[in-house]
């Protein structure tokens, strides 16, 4: 067995994929040829250091689209290259987009002229309670959002809801136990500064101090909790 | 476990196969009857396992780290689309790299790279070893000459960009044998399932991407004690 017969096999060898007699073959030739030993032992390392040059990247966290795939059985649709049909699609889609929030913004200007003020004169406290910076963070290494904090009182209460709420029917309780709401309120959410706006009377005299769980919904959606404090 | 098992000819076929996973891991059936309850622990579960993976195997198609990434997110939806139709007669890993597979050539051959890819790789030269050895078949230099602590050197992250990029330079086939087998760690069963060709044939693309990537090393190391570094 010539040193070239011999290197063409060293994959096999490393592997235990050679026949006895080749094996044998191999064993005399390495242990006659310094050279071919120093191959063997020079390959073997080499593989063996292999796994080292793999890209060490951080975990990544699941993407928001995939999970919401996974749990919804719906396919995000995905952006393809346009064709003609598409392009006209689009431009049509653009041009009702426009009309559409031409239309939206001269009903916001008109609901909100409407809208009735909160009076004082029935001892309700007007108080803002701001969540359209809140953002469910997911994960154990995030420290949770510190509850939401409300005086017991009577309180004419303007929810700024999450950025991308929709306006429409809300309802919105505060409970301890899921499915028990110990207050509850509806109310239509408006469009107003690019949030959405609940305005509700919750009289909060009611409850003892502690901690609750503000539920907010659409109607047709589901349930978004918050942690409450009633001090 | 360990398997021996002949195969006609005398040829032994070792493996060494675990599945993926590492101890208090769920095992694949437990894993694919969550998915199937859209449990979204499961889910999260098989990305934290897999997904970093399937990202460096598309970079090695498609080089390009967004595509790469993007045609890796095309493959989970296109799993969770597919979830009820897999009956789990292959593992979930190789299902998942199948469709990553079948995902990234079709990529390839949207942006029209194939047929430059495919032209260009195969001009690589066959037997890298040839030139090594002298007209007798006795060693032309001997590897002695080369005193090469790989693995210390491996371990720095220049050379492992290196070798990356030198793998990323061989043929389709044996890029992708080599990256599952000495980068990823999968047994030679498991690869032959993916890629299905048989175990011979794995082997021999296995020992040519070797044999390539262990020539370009050598190369690499003697240009790099005169800079500048070539690349592959």
């Amino acid at each position: 067995m010539t040193c070239k017969q011999t290197a063409d096999l060293v994959t096999d060898y490393l592997e235990g994929c050679l026949t006895p007699e080749q094996r044998r073959q191999v064993e005399q030739h390495l242990a006659t040829c310094k050279d071919c030993r120093t191959y063997f032992d020079q390959m073997r390392q080499f593989v063996s250091a292999l796994p080292a040059a793999k890209e060490q990247e951080a975990p990544v966290e699941l993407p928001s689209v995939i999970l919401e795939a996974f749990l919804t059985g719906k396919r995000p649709l995905k952006a393809r290259p346009l064709g003609l049909p598409q392009i006209v699609a689009v431009s049509v889609a653009v041009v009702i987009a426009v009309l559409a929030i031409v239309w939206l913004s001269v009903r916001v200007i008109t609901h909100r002229g409407a809208r009735p003020g909160i009076s004082q004169s029935d001892n309700y406290q007007a108080a803002v309670l701001d969540l359209s910076q809140w953002s469910i963070l997911r994960g154990e290494n995030n420290p949770p959002h510190p509850p939401l904090q409300l005086p017991r009182k009577r309180l004419a209460l303007s929810v700024l809801l999450q950025i991308g709420r929709e306006p429409g029917a809300y309802e919105i309780t505060v409970l301890r136990t899921p499915g028990q709401p110990l207050i509850s309120a509806r109310s239509d959410g408006l469009f107003e500064d690019h949030v959405t706006v609940l305005h509700v009377k919750l009289d909060l005299t009611v409850l003892p101090a502690g901690n609750y769980e503000l539920g907010i919904r659409q109607q047709g959606w589901d349930w978004t909790y918050y942690p409450l404090l009633l001090r | 476990m360990f398997e021996v098992r002949g195969t006609g000819k005398g040829v032994c076929e070792l493996t060494f196969s675990v599945q993926g996973a590492g101890l208090g891991e769920p095992d694949d059936r437990t894993l694919l009857e969550a998915l199937r309850n859209r449990d979204p622990d499961a889910l999260a579960a098989l990305f934290a396992r897999y997904h970093r993976s399937m990202v460096r195997l598309a970079t090695l198609y498609l080089r390009n780290p967004g595509a790469a990434e993007e045609v890796v997110q095309d493959t989970w939806l296109a799993a969770i689309e597919g979830l009820p139709k897999f009956k789990g007669r292959s593992s979930i890993r190789t299902w998942l790299f199948r469709i990553l597979r079948k995902r990234a050539s079709s990529h390839i051959r949207r942006e029209t790279l194939l047929a430059t890819i495919l032209s260009r790789r195969n001009k690589s030269i066959r037997d890298p070893l040839a030139r090594r050895f002298s007209t007798s078949g006795n060693w032309a230099v001997s590897p002695a000459h080369n005193s090469l602590t790989p693995e210390e050197q491996l371990l720095s992250q220049e050379v492992s960009a290196w070798v990356r990029k030198a793998i990323a330079s061989l043929p389709l086939r044996q890029r992708e044998v080599i990256f599952l087998r000495d980068l990823e760690s999968w047994s030679s069963e498991d690869v032959c399932e993916l890629l299905r060709i048989t175990p011979a044939h794995q082997r021999v693309l296995l020992h040519r991407a070797r044999t390539a990537l262990y020539n370009l090393y050598l190369g690499y190391v003697s240009a790099s004690s005169s800079e500048p570094r070539s690349d592959p």
